[in-house]
């Protein structure tokens, strides 16, 4: 899957790609099979000129067998939003936040440390004073992220092997759990 | 059984005087601040130096100990510790080899690694704090039930500092190991907790802040885990 991420006037250069996301407003349509301008609250999908809504309640978006998951603000706290793309098969995972430059260096710790429990590769694009910068994160133990500063991203990612994870006999524990999340106490 | 009340009763006999002029100090000792809990570290098992320790801990507000060790405890030794906490009405958690003990209110919670999750928490001051062995620490399962639980305080036996730190930062909780203290990247870590060679008193006032700020349980998500998760077991 070819995924550009910028300035949609640079996305002119490529050919074939499969998704276009940006952040700025306006857009060149049928450039790609699917087009996106991502928001605080929602991402804005645009599939042959028509226009549906990603958003915390509709996260995923299948292209040609390939699973992109949208997180926002708050999600990358939580670690419910990694566990369900590892349980779903998420093939890669993209963040639209707006946090300032000193938070975001300990929120990329705060990723990587959830992302090595679930090895899915992340995208994040974070927009400060109306300028966006997108970062490659890769979960490893040097603390290093593969930042970049230009302006797109143009990068073309593999559908990862399908792999059945057991979680041994904890899974019982969590169904467990899971059964009373929604119990609410009424007096 | 007659042979163990004899000891008990002979124990008490020698140790009588210590314990009954501990609690003498102990007389309307000052009590901690909501916000911090404490944990003291004890470094022995000798009863006489537990009675010191634990004189000088409550007298500067703790209620939760702790002891580490890599051997086996024998049982008798235990039913005596058992009974000595009572008298202070104290939560003490012992780690030995394989297993967790902890002791509060007249019983003894025995831990090992088949005891299920939801049967090791429990909560001093509305913070809930629980056990973990080593193969757990790094499980996205257990992981998820211990978040869901929504845990504050985690015990942890094994000795990786990566794994310890990755599961601080996944649950925005403490995480305490015989040696160390693992503090969420979030955090500045001498702001929120203080550690000495025999005590460790945490600042729980950010973290419930943070929690109940930023942490947000989207049922949506939760219904997908599910769902996929019952799908799991045909």
């Amino acid at each position: 899957m070819r995924v550009f991420i910028g300035n949609p006037l640079n996305a002119l250069e490529f050919i074939g790609t499969n998704l276009i996301l940006s952040t700025s407003g306006w857009l060149l349509n049928n450039q790609a099979d699917v087009v996106g301008i991502l928001n605080r609250e929602y991402v804005e999908i645009y599939v042959n000129e028509e226009k549906t809504y990603l958003s915390k309640e509709n996260r995923f978006l299948n292209l040609n067998d390939f699973l992109v998951a949208f997180g926002f603000d708050k999600d990358i706290l939580n670690f419910d939003f990694y566990f369900m793309n590892l349980v779903n098969n998420t093939d890669l995972i993209i963040f639209s936040t707006y946090y300032s430059d000193n938070v975001l260096k300990k929120m990329f710790l705060l990723i990587q440390s959830n992302l090595r429990k679930v090895n899915i590769p992340t995208i994040l694009i974070n927009s400060t004073d109306k300028i966006s910068k997108i970062y490659y994160i890769i979960p490893n133990y040097q603390n290093d992220f593969l930042v970049k500063d230009s302006i797109y991203l143009y990068s073309e990612f593999k559908k990862k092997e399908h792999k059945f994870q057991t979680f041994g006999r904890y899974i019982l524990d969590l169904q467990d759990t899971l059964c009373s999340f929604r119990v609410t106490v009424r007096r | 059984m007659m042979f163990q009340r004899f000891l008990l009763k002979s124990y008490y006999w020698i140790f009588k005087k210590d314990i009954f002029s501990s609690l003498e100090t102990l007389k309307g000792h000052k009590r901690i601040t909501k916000d911090i809990l404490g944990i003291y570290i004890t470094s022995n098992l000798n009863f006489r130096s537990l009675i010191k320790s634990f004189t000088k801990g409550i007298g500067e507000g703790f209620y939760v100990f702790f002891y580490f060790t890599s051997r086996q405890i024998p049982k008798q030794k235990i039913k005596l510790i058992k009974e000595l906490t009572n008298i202070y009405g104290i939560h003490f958690i012992i780690f030995s080899k394989n297993c967790i003990l902890r002791m509060f209110d007249n019983r003894c919670f025995y831990m090992d690694s088949q005891t299920s999750l939801k049967d090791r928490i429990f909560s001093i001051s509305s913070s809930k704090i629980t056990f973990l062995f080593p193969e757990e620490v790094n499980n996205p399962a257990v992981t998820m039930t211990l978040k869901m639980q929504n845990i504050d305080i985690i015990f942890s036996t094994n000795i990786s500092s990566y794994f310890n730190q990755d599961l601080s930062n996944n649950l925005i909780a403490y995480v305490i190991t015989d040696k160390n203290v693992y503090v969420p990247d979030l955090f500045e870590k001498n702001m929120v907790m203080e550690k000495t060679k025999d005590m460790i008193k945490l600042n729980l006032k950010y973290l419930k802040s943070i929690k109940n700020n930023y942490l947000e349980t989207n049922y949506k998500d939760l219904t997908l885990i599910k769902a996929k998760l019952d799908s799991f077991q045909i």
